[in-house]
This record gives structure tokens, C-alpha cells and sequence, in this order.
């Protein structure tokens, strides 16, 4: 008698929660959670004798996922007017900072991308016996894919131990996403970077026994209503230094718009 | 639009944003302090790019495209919002449940009746989800192909774009397998509003070129595009100096006859390249070449004569295949015999004209 009215029990909630399923009405939202870092990639150096210009790559330890914004940060400081010539594409160009004909540094972006890249492969131009280039690729999710810079900075120096690339216009939105970032030539070896306060490293390759360092920061939600300068630093003295800051912004916030569906 | 419409890739639906603030009891709107109006409501206005995310049925995307309509002229403070997402999920497999229009029995193994209940009180019916609107097409193309396309609507779920189900149809006389292409989820009804589903099967829905037989063609001076038939891509670099260069002996890159380009997987390319030259001491040879970084991948040679006699135009060309990369191409030259001084020539308005390379995507 127990089990029979046990059985009766549970058809009943089983079929009412298929019901309840059933009838679930449709809802929609719009927008999503804040800027978060998914992954990124190490400094990468590719380099070419005797071509002024040549394949330079980038790559992420697990292939993007779609919808997702990546970034590409690329740098060579060995002269002859180095440039990014040609990019895959998707990619656009946020920022290009050269100094003088000596160094070349730009980021670029790939909004909502497809998914499936773990490799971005440009084309870079520069000094027919030592072209020689440094790039390093983050991805990010919740990153806004239209009208995406909000502002950004450069700056260049030929000694010193800093950059301090300031962005020209104020940050305006909440939940923006900073990024902050350079290559110097100095002399040879390995350095020691130091992040702004409250920024975190997101790639380098300080421990390169090399003359082209390169060092990223990022800082989420940077604070609105004013420029935006971090300062960096390196351990060794600039030869010659280019950099940048720039400033994301967020897609909205998730909102629950199914009241206003129109039926 | 009668609410959203879901399908695969897309998603439409239109939103009505604005409205007035209404007191609890339901009486009225609320009111300014000062009389003056009522408090608006306040909605976002989505953005191209915004994340899309639907439940009951589950699609997500980005909003690719806004239309905002100002319908003051029905209603003050009120905004009708077009929104039309995407996404790229792509089509899955499985079977979807069997689609009749309840007109079919289950029939004997030899066909020779139907089969009938145990106590012959009635006939075993097909367990099947019902349709309305059903139409099918069978078209004959011009290469002598047929497609099937069919559509139908049911208020059953669970339908998904690669499925197959087995269609059952009294009325046309049909019990065949279909394969879905797309599934279409539109409302009727507001309170609330009732799922049906317009299911597309058959065969894909035909381009243009299919329908005519694959033998539509363009016109003027476009090449003849087939069915089949892989079609050249063209320019895929292209480089042009007109400034001499020179003198030189050795081995050297022709400044600005450079190219990088970015071939695609298993393409046939052609670089040709002509550079003009000559030479302090007539009757040296001169060797033109195309490489790609040291290695040299075709040359030509010729017998140069002095700038006071004739210069001499070098044609070089090669054909590759090569792997779906960057490549960069460039001409250098050099003089292999005799004891002059090669000049490159290429000054506009000289007898040489320019020198140029070319890379040429030319099929497979």
C-alpha cells in the first residue's frame, strides 16, 4: 500500500514538474557580467634575416573561444623604421607608436571572434638584417565589440628606466578594461619590471636574456572621470622605448528585457 | 512580428521601451511633486554587439543589427526596438520524433492490413506529434538533379536543424525521412504567448546558380563562373619601381620589388616579374631572378648592351604551389659574365618603363 502511494506521489511531482517546465515562458537578456581575462599567451619572438619584411606570430595556450575580443601587442625596437604591414583578417589596429625610425610598437584587436585561434600570424617590416619582432596575445570576455576604444595614450623615450603612456581623453564608463603596455631596447640581459599600483602584469619576458624587453599591465574597471597614466618600469635604461595605454569598453550589464518582449 | 522569431543562426523579436511609473493600487501613474507629468520608466537600449541570451527555447548570440521606431503618433513615450541577432552554432544530428497528421495506422509486415487491437475493438494508431500546413516541392533543376523542399508547422518541441524524422502524410500519401534544415520558433498568443515551430526539410534551400543547372555565367569581363570549377583569385601582390638603380655586380635585391602575401591551402600561384638593365661594357650577361629569402626559385639571363645602344627587358616567371602561409617574394639581379657595371633601368618616361613584380593566385 506504502510503495503504491509512494509511486502515485512521484508520478504526480514528476508530472508537475514537466508542466512546469512546459510552461516556462520564454525569457530574454541583453548584455552580460564585466570584463574578465580568459588567457594569454607568452612573449613571443619571431625574427627573420635578410627580410625587410616577414611572418610575425603571436599565439594563446588553448584556442579562443567565439564571441570573445583578442589582443595582440606587438613590438620591435632594432630600427629601421619597423611597422605591422598586414594582419590576418579580423584584427584592427588600435594603436601604432613609433620612435623615431628606431622603434615600432602597436596593439591590435580582434573583436567577437570566431573561436578555434591559437595562432595569429602578421606581417612585420623592419631592418633587412635584423628584423626582429616580439608579440604576445591575451583573450577577454565581455568586452564590448562596437565603438570598443574609449580612449588611449602613447608614449616614446630614449633613456630612462620609464614610460608613463597617458591616455588623452578621461575614462567615461564604468567596468572599462585598461591596458598598459611597451618594449624598450636597452642593453642586454635579463630585467626586473615593476607594475603600476594596483595593475597586474599580464605578460613580459623579463627573464630573456635579451635587448628587447617587452611588459603588459591591465587593470579592470579603471577609475572613471579622469586620464589614465600609469607609470612603468623596467630595471635597465631605455635605448629606445614606445608604448601605450588603452581603454576598453564593457558590453552592458545583463538585463532582463523579457517584459518588454512585444507580442 | 507577433513576438520573436528563433532560428538556428538568427533570432528576431522587437521590444517596446518606455511607459510610465504606475501607483501600487494600479489607480494611476505617479505622479511628478509638482504635478507637472508622470515618472518615465527608463529601459536600455541595446547595442550592436550586446550579448543575446534566450530561454524556453535556449539560443544565444549578439545583436548584429537595431532599429529604433518612434511610435508617438500611437503612443507617447514609447519606443519599438527591432533587434536582430545571430550567432554560428551550427546543425546538430539525431532523429526528431515522428511528425503524422493522424490519419495513419500501423500496418502489417506483409501489408496486407492494418493491425488491429487485440480485441479487434479498434486499429493501432501511430504515436506521433502533429503538424498543420505541411507543403512539399520536388523541382527538377536543369542537370537533370531534383531537390525536395517541405515545410510544415507543429506545436511539438524538441525539433532541431540535422535531425531526421520520418513524415507521415494520409493526405499527400507521403511516409518518407527528411532531413531538418532549419526549425523556425515563432508565438502565438500573449498571455502567455504559445511556441509553435516552422520546420524547413529536405534538401538545402538552392542558390541561384544551382537552380539554373550550375550553368549561370557573368558576363562583360568577368571570367565564366561554373558550377565545379575552381575559379583563379586573382592579384595577390603587386609591386612597381620607377627609379634606376645601380651600378652593381654582385647579386642584388631590386629595391621595392618586394611582395608578401598570404596564400590560401592548396592554391597555384604565378610570379612573373621584368626589370631592365645595362650595362658599362656592352655584351656583359645580366641574370635576373625571383626568390623567396635566400633560396632562388626561377631566373632568366640575357646579353646586355650599353645604355647608348638599347637596354634590354628581363622576363622571368614561375609557377608554384605553396603551403597556406605568409610568403615573401622578391627579384634581385647580378651580372654572370663580363667585366661592365649593370644598371637597373626603370625612370619614367625612359625607354625601359617600369619594372614590376606580380603574384597572381591562378587556381588549383
Amino acid at each position: 500500500m506504502f510503495r503504491r502511494i509512494a509511486a502515485i506521489v512521484l508520478v504526480v511531482i514528476l508530472a508537475a514538474i514537466a508542466w512546469t517546465w512546459r510552461m516556462a515562458p520564454l525569457t530574454v537578456s541583453i548584455g552580460s557580467g564585466p570584463i574578465a581575462l580568459v588567457q594569454s599567451g607568452a612573449v613571443v619572438r619571431s625574427f627573420a634575416v635578410g627580410e625587410a619584411s616577414s611572418a610575425i606570430q603571436a599565439t594563446l595556450p588553448v584556442a579562443s573561444t567565439a564571441g570573445t575580443t583578442l589582443i595582440a601587442i606587438w613590438g620591435n625596437p632594432n630600427g629601421g623604421t619597423p611597422t605591422v604591414s598586414a594582419s590576418p583578417a579580423g584584427w584592427t589596429r588600435l594603436v601604432a607608436v613609433p620612435q623615431s625610425t628606431t622603434t615600432d610598437f602597436e596593439i591590435w584587436a580582434y573583436y567577437n571572434n570566431p573561436g578555434g585561434i591559437s595562432l595569429a600570424t602578421f606581417t612585420g617590416a623592419g631592418l633587412v638584417g635584423f628584423n626582429s619582432w616580439r608579440g604576445a596575445m591575451s583573450e577577454w570576455a565581455n568586452v564590448a565589440s562596437v565603438t570598443t576604444l574609449e580612449t588611449s595614450g602613447t608614449a616614446t623615450a630614449t633613456s630612462g628606466f620609464t614610460l608613463t603612456p597617458t591616455t588623452t581623453g578621461n575614462v567615461v564608463s564604468t567596468g572599462d578594461l585598461a591596458i598598459s603596455a611597451w618594449i624598450q631596447a636597452c642593453a642586454g640581459g635579463t630585467v626586473t619590471d615593476t607594475s603600476p599600483a594596483g595593475w597586474t602584469r599580464l605578460i613580459d619576458n623579463s627573464t630573456e636574456a635579451t635587448s628587447s624587453h617587452m611588459a603588459a599591465e591591465y587593470l579592470p574597471s579603471p577609475p572613471v572621470g579622469s586620464t589614465l597614466g600609469p607609470t612603468l618600469t623596467s630595471s635597465v635604461a631605455s635605448t629606445s622605448a614606445a608604448g601605450a595605454t588603452i581603454v576598453l569598453r564593457a558590453v552592458s550589464p545583463t538585463t532582463d528585457m523579457t517584459a518588454y518582449l512585444k507580442y | 512580428m507577433a513576438g520573436p522569431s528563433l532560428k538556428l543562426n538568427t533570432a528576431d523579436f522587437q521590444l517596446l521601451l518606455g511607459g510610465y511609473y504606475l501607483l501600487e493600487d494600479g489607480s494611476g501613474r505617479y505622479l511628478l511633486e509638482d504635478s507637472s507629468g508622470a515618472y518615465l520608466l527608463d529601459a536600455y537600449v541595446p547595442q550592436v554587439g550586446d550579448p543575446v541570451v534566450f530561454t524556453q527555447p535556449t539560443w544565444s548570440g549578439r545583436v548584429v543589427s537595431v532599429n529604433r521606431r518612434d511610435i508617438m503618433t500611437a503612443r507617447t513615450n514609447y519606443d519599438e526596438v527591432s533587434i536582430t541577432a545571430t550567432n554560428t552554432a551550427v546543425a546538430g544530428s539525431g532523429s526528431g520524433a515522428l511528425l503524422s497528421d493522424g490519419g495513419s495506422y500501423y500496418l502489417l509486415e506483409d501489408s496486407s492490413g492494418r493491425y488491429q487491437l487485440e480485441d479487434a475493438s479498434g486499429l493501432y494508431l501511430l504515436d506521433a506529434a502533429a503538424y498543420r500546413n505541411l507543403a512539399v516541392r520536388v523541382s527538377q533543376n536543369q542537370d537533370g538533379s531534383t531537390t525536395t523542399y517541405g515545410s510544415l508547422e507543429t506545436y511539438t518541441a524538441g525539433y532541431a536543424a540535422g535531425q531526421t524524422f520520418l513524415l507521415v502524410s494520409s493526405n499527400l500519401n507521403l511516409s518518407s525521412s527528411y532531413t531538418i534544415t532549419n526549425v523556425t520558433t515563432d508565438f502565438e498568443g500573449a498571455n502567455p504567448p504559445t511556441p509553435y515551430y516552422t520546420i524547413e526539410f529536405g534538401d538545402a534551400y538552392q542558390t541561384l546558380q544551382q537552380a539554373g543547372g550550375g550553368i549561370l555565367t557573368r558576363q562583360a569581363s568577368a571570367p565564366t563562373q561554373a558550377l565545379g570549377v575552381v575559379m583563379p583569385g586573382g592579384v595577390l601582390g603587386y609591386a612597381e619601381v620607377t627609379a634606376d638603380q645601380g651600378t652593381f655586380t654582385a647579386l642584388t635585391d631590386i629595391t621595392g620589388l618586394t611582395v608578401t602575401v598570404t596564400v590560401a591551402s592548396g592554391r597555384r600561384i604565378r610570379i612573373s616579374a621584368k626589370v631592365a638593365c645595362s650595362s658599362s661594357v656592352a655584351g656583359d650577361s645580366a641574370d635576373l631572378q625571383i626568390l623567396e629569402g635566400a633560396t632562388m626559385l626561377e631566373n632568366a639571363e640575357a646579353v646586355v648592351q650599353t645604355t647608348a645602344i638599347t637596354l634590354v627587358s628581363i622576363a622571368v616567371e614561375v609557377i608554384l604551389t605553396p603551403t597556406a602561409s605568409i610568403h615573401t617574394y622578391k627579384v634581385s639581379m647580378r651580372r654572370v659574365a663580363g667585366t661592365g657595371n649593370l644598371t637597373m633601368r626603370a625612370v619614367t618616361g625612359g625607354f625601359s618603363g617600369p619594372a614590376w613584380l606580380l603574384v597572381e593566385d591562378i587556381g588549383t
